[in-house]
């Protein structure tokens, strides 16, 4: 019976195929036949490297998925993560990459490495307040595991892991160019070349994007508040965001036999960051960033008899810097100035003519070596060992502002007469001084398929931070190859969150104090994992998950003073579940689909943790509907997600996200095109912005983009 | 040539001494040279003779799998070679036949299906040898050299053996249309290894499925192994295959295959052609060829393979590789 409605669907399914496939001549039918697909050519001809196996459970996003459905920006891909979504910080519009209800302002939670390396910054703990997003071309994929890997990746593997893998040069073979223009002024080029040179193989990647950025309007800012308390007419609101940025992205790949050489640069500049870190509109100040990376790899997996060594020596330079120094308050607002510190406070009405300035650098370095190795020599065993050792170092800290302690006076600058914009760089009123951390880890994992079918999996990794201190990290992991198209995991793992210097050695804010005395952040995961394939075009995943995280790092008013200190003190539970589904439905048309549902519970408050979405759905459908044109729409539906307890206003808007993708390719053999429109149902979508008191800052939340479209061309050779 | 007599020539005998002396060596060696300018490309063209290759005008990744194979027969003749493309236009037998005589080409290897009929004619006149096509050696013309697609079934066993030293039995459902000399051939080299080769013909697909069932019904252990030819018409892939492949799983045996997508479906291994090699054999043949006349010609199996393995269901069948023996695959599945 079974095969009999089997047979039926195959006839089905082989009768609609052949009237869409493009045709084949009689060589290629042959050769397809013989290897069973295009994908399997190209993974035997070496053309596509099959991706290895991981630790947990793992979403891959291609290159290829990247190109049908459009993505400019790493943030677009991510978004089709199950479990994963991007929402806004107000600062900027940073993005916070929120796992299962894991959100905070500045997400460190969440690690994201670039080939391996962590492009963390130690004074955040995010990746740069001047991030500017990340360009695709030069990304071969983004691997992404949900939950904790300190086992393997130490600090900030916590809700989440992004792994960035650039493109080799058997990625790219040959040389790309392309250009693509776009909605609000967009402006994007890149070129791509992958060659073989002096015995070396060469990959190098440029990528230019210019962009006005998104105009929605914000209704409200602190200011309007301040404006109706104070009698000033300031506040810039309502007005346009202004999140315009100019970026040039530069990488290169050298590699023979076992080395591997990287070096790279991603430049932002001319970066509008409007709203303010103050949650304020300043359609003036401009910051930047850079980050230039380089990194030595050593790979042999026959470097002895059972023995398969890795080794990784990496260097990061990454700095944030104020290039229009920003108005946290506009020019013309009248604050209350505390003249023991010279900021907002209990004090004197001050008026700013030139707006509250603020203009911070930060200078970072980031020096790591680490060594791995896999080791088969115990029947039924694998073993896997790693060291390393890292320094991460802010060594630079610039400042101009007009508030605080004028260095010269010792007193407060703002109730100066005729007061203006000082330098504090070299002077103890710095918002953070200088300093570095030391990071020595060891790991250790074991594999031991201890019976048929089964595996059990069980690591640790030690971790020793010259400021805070030790800390330990177990994983386990349970592996039942249950059945022929069915396999069933059971993990458990620890991670921490290192504290970030601002959380450690924030100086010279009351509001916003340091605490050398934190201790990192814990997370404690459970989940069950189900991976079935009962067709062979058809893939299902089922993942239930409980966290308990601990020693969350919050600003808490201190007792018995007016000051707020960072202390580990939040408590938040969530559960919740992810399935997912692909299925190759023809060989012309791939469906994808995910559903989230998460509970994020602050436990302290008893509330639901809030921002994020209880439940998520996405769907996409990619379609090759004639030889050479493929068009993939996709939809994400962002729904039910409830504010942070003590916020009175209602919950945030659920929203459905469109965008529609159009590609035409081997035009003339060489070239590629393609239309794209964002938002193609030009919805009113918003993401949470921070709670207040009395009321929140910026009352509607931050508006995301209207409807938006590209065009793009690319010629390969 | 310069003219060497000095004003001194008039003066003395040892001038003219000197004069005589390097005229004769002069003479000598301009005759050197002429016989070495007449020898020397006779020489050249004897050790290297010029190749040119025809394939089909294909698109990726398609393209990459003849790239692979004429790298392969530039490696194997010491330099490179001609690049005939069948993209259309000059295609015909006349074209094809002028064009070698223009480009002094001392033999062509064609490629694929649409290599094979482009030299069809040409082949009765002049050397080809034929690749990367699946061709059985009673379909090509006679004083043809070649190597076919077709993975030749003694390596098949003797990685079967290297793989599962406890295989006895092999079983194949087969379409004697186009595998009767393969089979033929797998028998011998079942005998070799040991094995028990038990071939079922049947040109029917609703028999084979039948035949399918009954001998999967009646596999008990894991001695038996099933093998999949590489194209073949008896083996029904969307609604057999994943039977075959789960009773594999759940009876614990054997399932080897031609087809490298069905070991990323579950079955133990497959071979698959290695490009480069066949390549390198390719110049080998042609080399012979040219030396030995189309006498001994004839149509081989392939036996450049490389080996992919899936490593869950060796697992699971209770096999377990050292590190060495995983060296020697070329592929390993799964992949998430």
């Amino acid at each position: 019976m079974y095969n009999l409605f089997f047979l039926l669907m195959w006839f089905g399914v082989t009768a609609t195929a052949k009237a869409q496939e493009a045709p084949l001549n009689s060589d290629e039918a042959e050769l397809l036949q013989m290897y069973g697909g295009q994908e399997m050519i190209s993974v035997a001809t070496g053309a596509k490297q099959p991706v290895g196996k991981a630790p947990a459970v793992t979403s891959v996003v291609t290159a290829e998925d990247i190109k049908a459905i459009g993505a400019t920006d790493i943030d677009e891909a991510l978004e089709t993560v199950p479990g994963l979504h991007v929402a806004r910080s107000k600062d900027g519009y940073n993005p916070i990459y929120s796992f299962r209800g894991v959100s905070s302002e500045y997400n460190p939670q969440v690690l994201m490495l670039i080939n391996g390396i962590p492009i963390t910054n130690a004074y955040g703990g995010n990746r740069n307040n001047f991030w500017g997003g990340m360009p695709v071309q030069a990304v071969a994929r983004i691997e992404v595991v949900r939950g904790p890997g300190s086992a393997v990746y130490g600090a900030d593997a916590f809700a989440g892991v992004i792994n960035i893998i650039t493109k080799t040069k058997q990625d790219i073979n040959g040389t790309e160019v392309g250009g693509r223009v776009g909605s609000f002024d967009t402006y994007d080029g890149w070129a791509l070349h992958g060659d073989t040179w002096a015995g070396f193989d060469v990959a190098a990647m440029v990528e230019y994007h210019d962009t006005q950025g998104q105009n929605s309007i914000i209704d409200a800012d602190t200011q309007t508040n301040f404006d109706k308390q104070f009698g000033t007419h300031a506040s810039l609101a309502p007005g346009p965001v202004n999140l315009q940025r100019r970026n040039f992205d530069a990488r290169l790949d050298l590699s023979r036999d076992h080395w591997r050489f990287r070096g790279g640069l991603q430049h932002r500049g001319d970066q509008g960051a409007s709203p303010t870190s103050a949650q304020t509109l300043d359609p003036n100040g401009r910051g930047g960033s850079e980050r230039w990376n380089a990194d030595l790899n050593y790979d042999n997996p026959d470097f002895a008899k059972d023995w398969d060594v890795k080794a990784q020596i990496s260097y990061l330079d990454t700095s944030q810097t104020t290039e229009t120094a920003f108005a946290l308050f506009p020019p013309g607002a009248k604050l209350p100035i505390d003249p023991a510190t010279g900021i907002i406070g209990g004090g004197p009405l001050v008026t700013f003519p030139q707006g509250f300035i603020a203009a911070p650098s930060f200078y970072e370095r980031h020096a790591r070596f680490n060594t791995s190795a896999f080791y088969t020599g115990f029947d039924r065993h694998t073993l896997r060992i790693g060291t390393g050792f890292n320094y991460s170092s802010l060594y630079d800290v610039a400042a101009h502002k007009n508030s605080g302690i004028n260095p010269i006076t010792g007193t407060a600058n703002p109730l100066l007469p005729n007061f203006s914009v000082i330098d504090v760089t070299g002077t103890p009123y710095l918002p953070i001084q200088p300093v570095d951390r030391k990071n020595f880890f060891a790991f250790f994992q074991d594999e031991w398929k201890f019976v048929k079918d089964w595996a059990l999996t069980a690591g640790v990794r030690y971790d020793n931070y010259s400021d805070f201190g030790n800390t330990l990290n177990p994983r386990t992991a349970l592996v039942w190859e249950t059945r022929y198209d069915l396999t069933t995991k059971l993990m458990y793992g620890s991670a921490f969150r290192a504290p970030s210097f601002q959380e450690l050695y924030s100086i010279n804010n009351p509001v916003n104090r340091g605490n050398p005395g934190l201790k990192p952040e814990t997370m404690d995961t459970l989940e069950l994992a189900f991976d079935y394939r009962p067709r062979d075009k058809l893939r299902l995943g089922l993942n239930v998950f409980n966290y308990w995280w601990k020693d969350i790092i919050r600003f808490i008013p201190d007792v018995g003073a007016p000051t707020v200190t960072a202390q580990n003190t939040g408590l938040q539970t969530g559960y919740g579940t992810e399935l997912e589904a692909e299925w190759q439905a023809f060989d012309t048309l791939k469906l994808l689909g995910n559903y989230a549902f998460q509970k994020p519970r602050d436990t302290t408050l008893n509330h639901d943790a809030g921002n994020s979405p209880n439940h998520m759905v996405y769907l996409r459908a990619t379609w090759d509907f004639m030889p050479h044109w493929q068009i993939t729409p996709q939809a994400k539906w962002i729904l039910d997600r409830s504010r942070v307890a003590g916020d009175n206003r209602p919950p945030v808007a659920d929203y459905t996200w469109v965008d529609l993708t159009l590609r035409r390719k081997q035009l003339a053999e060489h070239w590629e095109v393609a239309f794209s429109v964002r938002n193609l149902f030009n919805v009113n979508a918003r993401e949470p912005s921070l709670a207040g008191r009395p009321t929140a800052a910026i009352p509607n939340d931050l508006p995301l983009a209207g409807r938006s479209v590209f065009g793009e061309v690319r010629l390969n050779f | 040539m310069n003219n060497i007599i000095t004003k001194r020539d008039v003066a003395g005998p040892f001038v003219n001494y000197r004069i005589t002396v390097t005229m004769s060596l002069l003479r000598t060696l301009t005759h050197f040279l002429f016989v070495l300018s007449v020898v020397y490309p006779a020489f050249a063209s004897a050790a290297t003779p010029s190749v040119a290759v025809i394939y089909p005008d294909v698109r990726e990744p398609y393209r990459e799998v003849f790239m692979e194979i004429i790298r392969g027969i530039e490696t194997g003749l010491g330099q490179s070679v001609k690049h005939y493309v069948l993209d259309g236009d000059d295609d015909t037998p006349a074209a094809l036949s002028e064009r070698v005589h223009d480009d002094r080409v001392d033999l062509v290897i064609s490629l694929g299906r649409a290599g094979l009929s482009a030299t069809k004619q040409l082949a009765e006149v002049f050397p080809v040898v034929i690749g990367a096509v699946l061709i059985s050696p009673g379909q090509a013309a006679k004083g043809q050299a070649g190597i076919t697609l077709t993975p030749d079934p003694e390596v098949f066993f003797e990685r079967l053996k290297g793989i599962v030293p406890n295989a006895k039995e092999v079983t194949v459902i087969f379409d004697p249309r186009q595998k009767a000399w393969e089979i033929e051939r797998a028998r011998t080299a079942a005998k070799t290894q040991g094995l028990t080769l038990n071939a079922f013909p049947t040109e029917d697909l609703r028999l084979s499925a039948e035949l399918y069932r009954k001998v999967l019904a009646q596999i008990k252990d894991g001695s038996i192994a099933i093998w999949l030819p590489q194209d073949n018409a008896a083996m029904d892939e969307q609604a057999l295959l994943p039977v075959v492949l789960q009773e594999a799983w759940e009876k614990n045996f054997i399932v080897f295959s031609g087809n490298l997508d069905h070991v990323r479906k579950g079955a133990l291994f497959s071979l698959y052609p290695d490009n480069f090699g066949m390549g390198r054999s390719l110049a080998a043949l042609a080399l012979d060829r040219l030396k030995n006349g189309a006498n001994a010609a004839a149509i081989n199996p392939l036996r450049d393979l490389l080996l992919a393995v899936n490593l869950r269901t060796a697992e699971h069948l209770g096999l377990h590789f050292p590190s060495q023996e995983r060296e020697r695959f070329d592929l390993v599945f799964p992949t998430p």
